[in-house]
């Protein structure tokens, strides 16, 4: 799976690894919610904390923009939607469309705090193993009526188990059928018919392998979790970016 | 047995829908991908209980940052952004999706709506969430975020009836 997403774990001994994955969600959460609101100085301090804190984690900048190429033309897109259709003082005039002062600046506004929302959910990921995020997410869903939070917990590190599964089926699958000289029916109908459906098959079939194997290996949603320690660190750092999120609604 | 049985299938199909929105084609502000169309498969399959769950727990995996959006993004953040209405109005969409062929028994004409209406009620969160965070007009959020995906949304609806009736004596 690392090899298909630029988000994944990187191991590390950064101030970030050693933090509590419930406090790091939390965190995350607050940014996110505040830089709703948040204008040019406060995003430009965030980005300062955040630049600091990606050579803290020492996370190779270059393989970060390839790996948000897509991301940049979305922006690229809302950015130059935003600059056309706001009105204001003109900055100058192409025929047809015209330019503006109040665009620039809101279309600026709108592309940068996107920006650091994905860089934080990067940092985040980066810093965080999976197992953790798991029970982490079980634990804050906990006091949350109607959620089965431990079915979702279970559910979670399903999906992940499942993802490599499925490629590694679409890859054999397609190799079985060119043997069988697929590429050669002109058909894409029938070229994708002859993928998909032994895939759904198969991935169903592996799926009931995996409940049988669950039940004769008893598992109960009742297991006990390991919960990790909270040290003074962690509140530090929880109270520091409640702070600094104060801070970023207030100038 | 029965209940992990699901619980399996569940997952599996919301793993389903982070493999298909890997596979996305940038085109403007909204990628195209193939999300949906296991988004739709699940409500058809699993029906309205356990479908939600499925995509629940999708969406909670994405929210607390593993990585399943769309160009293997993840995080809250994702979630508030600009996509952020779409992948939420997936959870009204599979409860009506298996709301409907629960009370129906799978009856084709009924998949048809239902799955028309379910892309509809996306649309409609997806919209209006795009407009509020990039603050574009509705005009232009339909015009970027839904007119140049209806015609793949029509092959994908017919396909997926097409897998669902060809798994559904398969894993009943």
């Amino acid at each position: 799976m690392a090899a298909l997403t630029p988000f994944h774990y990187r191991h590390g001994n950064s101030l970030l690894h050693g933090l509590d994955a419930r406090f790091k969600i939390i965190l995350m959460v607050i940014f996110s919610l505040s830089l709703i609101h948040t204008s040019f100085p406060g995003l430009f301090s965030l980005t300062l904390l955040l630049s600091l804190l990606f050579l803290h984690v020492r996370i190779p900048i270059a393989s970060l923009i390839t790996e948000l190429r897509y991301f940049f033309i979305l922006l690229l897109v809302v950015f130059l939607l935003r600059l056309i259709s706001t009105e204001g003082d003109p900055l100058f005039r192409i025929p047809w469309v015209t330019l503006s002062k109040q665009g620039l600046r809101e279309g600026t506004l709108v592309c940068w705090r996107l920006l650091m929302v994905v860089l934080l959910g990067f940092l985040f990921i980066s810093t965080t193993h999976i197992s953790a995020i798991k029970t982490s997410v079980q634990q804050l869903l906990a006091p949350i009526p109607l959620i089965p939070e431990k079915r979702m917990a279970t559910m979670m590190g399903l999906i992940v188990r499942f993802i490599p599964v499925i490629f590694q089926k679409t890859h054999t699958i397609s190799e079985a059928q060119k043997a069988r000289c697929i590429e050669r029916r002109k058909n894409p109908l029938y070229r994708l018919k002859a993928l998909v459906m032994p895939l759904m098959h198969g991935v169903f079939q592996d799926a009931d392998k995996l409940a049988m194997a669950m039940v004769a290996r008893c598992y109960h949603e009742n297991q006990p979790v390991e919960t990790p320690e909270v040290c003074r660190n962690d509140w530090l750092v929880l109270a520091f970016g409640g702070l600094f999120c104060f801070f970023l609604l207030f100038i | 047995m029965d209940q992990l049985r699901m619980t399996a299938y569940a997952s599996l199909l919301a793993a389903l829908t982070a493999v298909g929105a890997y596979i996305s084609i940038p085109i403007g502000p909204v990628p195209i991908v193939l999300q949906n169309l296991f988004v739709y498969l699940s409500g058809l399959l699993l029906g309205s209980r356990w479908g939600l769950m499925g995509i629940a727990a999708y969406l909670l995996a994405g929210a607390a940052g593993l990585p399943v959006f769309a160009g293997g993004k993840g995080g809250i953040g994702h979630l508030v952004g600009p996509t952020g209405g779409y992948l939420l109005g997936f959870l009204p969409a599979v409860a009506i999706i298996g709301l409907v062929t629960e009370k129906t028994g799978g009856k084709i004409l009924f998949g048809i709506g239902a799955l028309i209406t379910a892309t509809a009620v996306i649309y409609a969160c997806g919209i209006t969430w795009l407009s509020i965070v990039t603050g574009m007009t509705i005009v232009q959020s339909l015009i970027v975020g839904m007119v140049p995906f209806l015609p793949g949304d029509a092959i994908k609806i017919a396909a997926a009836l097409f897998i669902a009736r060809s798994l559904r004596p398969v894993i009943l």
